[in-house]
């Protein structure tokens, strides 16, 4: 349980940046995701922890102490690898002692501390069964128990749900959020899975392209996008161009898709200065007429699709953009699966809050 | 109908060749218990005379001890190097690793033949004559890329991430590779080690010319037996090579095939 | 050195050789010490010696004599190309490997085919069938086919019992034979060739050309067989160099006019002690089967080079 800190880490391979001075502070115990898409350097951040990839510049610093050109035999890290990469020669709990074997620790001792983690990801009545004949759920926990034994500085996840299918990626959710609570373990987990990170962590740091764009908690990230690619990767699928036309303490005034509205105020902007309006989907409302204050505009329903407990619809606004919005079914009669049909004129408005802006580049 | 008769003749071809492959290897079989001096079809009355009298063919029974010897040397001497080599080839990421693995693999291209004429001369050249010690090198060369290819491909076949895996759970790199690395290829190793002994044991070609009056292998002692006899002796110790192969198949089909459970 | 040079080079560094494995820094030299052992064994064991070889066959020829001299000269090869006798040897080796090569891409594939499609069960059985022979020595193959072709063989023997022949046929000690031979020892690895290929061919290919109405036999050879090629392409270079340089089966298996030039490289080393002109024949034996392999490679790769995708 040590707090960990990556100091202006930068990694080449050959030509391609992988990792653009990366700074990230895992506090101690904390429950950190990495989450961006496919390509962005997670995994390598990862590595460059783990001390399996040397940085070409920065340091990594455990507890305070530079571990920078300490190999990763030395680091004391629990990792779980995207293959799992469980030794298949080996039992479960043969599995799960190897890391106990390396670090000398008496026979004795070995078994009473596999059988207790083997317990802990309940798996006690399988730990003399190879990989192959584990299930994947149960390979996953082999896998967590074998990086967990150690009592590591840091546990390390990279994307070790993403071949799970959903209910059991569910289930092992809880279950590692569980499991890392109660150890206390400061625990890096990689995904690209946005509602994978924000049911599990503490905190989430954002990547994109080698760069972190923004960390914070859950919350934070989803409510308060701090870029157009944050708000973009976080469901946010609307964005109209506008331009910025006044500002006060309280609120700024924008023009977009042709009327003028206010959001809340966003430091840093400039008068005329063009910006991106990002609207969430299910922070509109689609109405028969126009309702009463607020923001909102005409337009036409193109699509309208049926999910279940959500409603989705395509609407072509009168003055050109097109928006998708999202509302919650619990109003809608029983045998409608939609409230509004194709080809509908409608009003779609939103509240101040739903809205985000972000400076063009 | 045209299908029919395609399918047909496709397949009478098909058994055709299945016989073609085996003919002469049941014939030896046969021949061998046949209990007269003259080849006869079928044999008139059976009997391990034969088997009895190439036991008592001394180039025979030299002749094997010489190819045992030799094929354990060269297998014990190409392994380690072999292997190491493989591990090295595995890891490295630099331009020169296709042209090296294309030269350790180079023995398989070269005519066996031409490996025994090069060696002969240049050693000769260089004043050495010892049949055993030239025997010995042209084996090695035999033997080695096989124990490199199928390192290499039983290689291929690891997740990358075991190695690291080990590594972040405290192993050194010999302790990663004792442990994690080595158990999982040994099914592959073995299996080179074994194709290359017995390609070294059955080897004419390189031999051929590296081969001196008192150190004769036994595939060259039969051969030159079967130049001036014609009895079935020979018939017998072919089948006991046969044998012999047959069982070491089957045996290490056994035994690694059950290992090879935990490494698919 | 000043500090920021140091630094500009170890940037340079890193930027060309990517991230450095931690833990080994020492991995291009220990890299390089694991594969010593084998890259020494193949340079001092086959690639010299090879070079030895050639460099002998423009020495000019002196019986007994194996040591290199300054003086460099055609004579070996003059000979071997201006007298009839031994040119006849080369034309009478490179038609034997063809024909050779050519039965067995015919046969290789009919058997290919055949275990392809047999029942998952019967698969691994008959691949043992095929592959038996690399097996066993070749010295006992072919005393095998000396068995059942010879004169009092079992052939002969089976066919006078049926009285189809009086007369034995001479059937060893001919060129047929040494193809039989050859033949039967290379039949296995055009197989496995063959089969490698197919391996990587999804069944479902010459099916979906059966649905949109194929004839089973247009299927194989308008689908199938182009995708063969690879393997036949490696198939066809493995036989050929190897049926150029067999020497057992043309020698205990052909007659006095069925000799082929590695049994004529035997005699110069073992019998003649014509070690130069020995050497200028091996050379044209591996430059031959060169030829040959270059040929093969440039007409598969004119047929393959749109579709095939290199790994
Ligand atoms: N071994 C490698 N060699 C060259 N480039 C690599 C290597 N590994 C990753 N990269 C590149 O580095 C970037 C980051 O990769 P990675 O950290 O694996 O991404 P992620 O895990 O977020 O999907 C990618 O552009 C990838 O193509
Ligand atoms: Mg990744």
């Amino acid at each position: 349980m040590a707090q960990v800190v990556l100091e202006d880490i930068s990694c080449r391979y050959d030509t391609t940046v992988a990792l653009d001075r990366i700074a990230l502070t895992i506090p101690s115990g904390q429950f950190l995701t990495l989450l961006g898409p496919s390509g962005c350097g997670k995994s390598t951040t990862l590595r460059v922890i783990a001390g399996l990839l040397q940085p070409s510049g920065g340091r990594v610093l455990f507890e305070g102490r530079d571990v920078t050109s300490v190999g990763s035999a030395k680091r004391n890290i629990g990792m779980v690898f995207q293959s799992l990469a469980l030794f298949p020669h080996m039992t479960a709990a043969e599995n799960v002692a190897f890391g106990l074997k390396m670090r000398k620790v008496d026979v004795a001792e070995i078994g009473k501390r596999v059988r207790r983690m083997l317990d802990v990801v309940r798996l006690g009545h399988l730990a003399d069964r190879y990989p192959a004949q584990l299930s994947g759920g149960q390979q996953q926990r082999v896998a967590l128990a074998r990086a967990l034994v150690i009592e590591p500085s840091i546990l390390i996840l990279d994307e070790p749900f993403a071949a799970l299918d959903r209910k059991l990626r569910e289930a092992m959710q809880v279950e590692l959020r569980q499991i890392t609570q109660e150890l206390r373990t400061t625990s890096l987990f990689v995904t690209h899975d946005q509602e994978e990170a924000l049911t599990l962590s503490d905190l989430v740091a954002v990547m994109n392209n080698g760069r972190i764009e923004q960390i914070g908690s859950p919350g934070e990230i989803f409510r308060r996008p701090k870029t157009r690619f944050v708000a973009d990767f976080m469901g946010i699928t609307n964005f109209l161009d506008g331009k910025l036309v006044g500002a006060s303490a309280t609120a700024c005034r924008i023009e977009a898709a042709g009327i003028a509205f206010e959001a809340a105020p966003v430091p840093g902007l400039s008068l005329g200065q063009g910006v991106s309006v990002a609207i969430r989907p299910a922070g509109i409302k689609v109405t028969s007429g126009q309702p009463p204050g607020g923001i909102a505009m005409p337009g036409c329903v193109r699509q309208s699709n049926y999910h279940g407990s959500i409603c989705s619809y395509v609407v072509d606004l009168d003055s050109g953009p097109t928006l998708i919005v999202r509302e919650s079914n619990d109003d809608l009669p029983e045998h409608a699966s939609a409230r509004f049909p194709v080809g509908a004129r409608v009003w779609a408005g939103w509240r101040r809050e739903a809205v985000h802006l972000f400076a063009d580049q | 109908m045209m299908a029919r008769l395609y399918r047909g003749g496709f397949d009478a071809l098909a058994w055709a060749l299945y016989g073609f492959m085996l003919a002469p290897l049941v014939c030896v079989v046969l021949v061998s218990f046949n209990a007269d001096a003259v080849q006869s079809f079928p044999p008139r009355a059976l009997s391990l005379h034969w088997y009895w009298h190439a036991l008592n063919e001394p180039s025979f029974v030299s002749g094997a001890v010489t190819s045992a010897v030799l094929a354990l040397c060269a297998t014990a001497l190409a392994t380690p190097a072999g292997v190491a080599a493989a591990l090295a080839l595995h890891r490295s990421r630099w331009r020169g690793k296709a042209a090296l693995e294309l030269l350790l693999l180079a023995p398989l291209v070269v005519p066996g033949l031409v490996i025994g004429i090069a060696l002969l001369v240049t050693l000769a050249g260089m004043d050495v004559r010892e049949a055993p010690l030239r025997l010995l090198i042209g084996h090695v060369l035999i033997v080695l890329p096989y124990v490199v290819r199928t390192t290499l491909a039983s290689l291929a076949r690891l997740d990358p991430a075991l190695t690291e895996a080990a590594e972040t759970l405290g192993a050194n790199r010999l302790a990663a590779f004792l442990q994690v690395i080595l158990p999982l290829i040994r099914p592959g190793v073995v299996a080179g080690m074994l194709f290359g002994f017995i390609l070294s044991f059955d080897d004419v070609s390189v031999s051929l010319f590296l081969v001196d009056a008192r150190t004769v292998t036994l595939p060259l002692a039969i051969m030159s037996y079967l130049q001036y006899n014609f009895d079935p002796s020979i018939a017998a110790i072919s089948s006991m090579l046969i044998g012999l192969t047959i069982l070491v198949v089957v045996v290490v089909e056994r035994r690694l095939g059950m290992k090879q459970l935990f490494t698919g | 050195m000043t500090k920021a040079a140091i630094s500009a080079l170890d940037g340079r560094f890193a930027s060309r050789l990517g991230p450095v494995r931690s833990g080994r820094q020492g991995v291009s030299g220990a890299s390089s010490l694991l594969l010593l052992p084998a890259v020494l064994v193949v340079c001092f064991c086959l690639l010299v010696p090879l070079a030895y070889v050639v460099v002998l066959s423009f020495n000019p020829p002196v019986t007994g004599e194996v040591e290199l001299t300054n003086e460099l000269t055609l004579v070996n090869y003059a000979r071997l190309f201006l007298q009839p006798f031994y040119s006849a040897i080369l034309l009478r080796t490179i038609s034997v490997s063809a024909i050779t090569t050519f039965l067995c891409v015919g046969f290789g594939l009919v058997l290919a085919l055949s275990i392809w499609r047999a029942p998952p069960r019967q698969r691994g059985l008959r691949v043992i069938i095929v592959i038996s022979p690399l097996l066993v020595s070749i010295v006992t193959r072919t005393y095998g086919w000396m068995v059942v072709l010879g004169d009092n063989g079992i052939l002969n023997t089976l066919l006078r019992a049926m009285g189809l022949i009086d007369e034995p046929l001479h059937m060893m000690f001919t060129q047929g034979a040494v193809i039989v031979g050859l033949v039967h020892v290379f039949l296995p690895m055009m197989v496995l060739s063959i089969l490698a290929a197919m391996d990587k061919i999804d069944p479902a290919l010459a099916q979906a050309a059966e649905t949109l109405g194929a004839s089973s036999f247009v299927a194989f050879w308008k689908i199938t067989f182009p995708l063969l090629i690879p393997g036949l392409t490696a198939g066809v270079t493995i036989v050929f160099s190897l049926a150029m340089s067999s020497y057992v089966t043309p020698a205990l298996m052909g007659g006095r006019n069925a000799g082929m030039l590695t049994t004529l490289i035997y005699q110069q080393f073992v019998v003649t002690y014509n070690w130069h002109f020995g050497a200028a024949l091996v050379v044209v034996l591996l430059t031959t089967s060169l030829i040959a392999l270059a040929l093969v490679l440039l007409e598969s790769g004119r047929r393959t080079r749109a579709w095939l995708v290199k790994p």
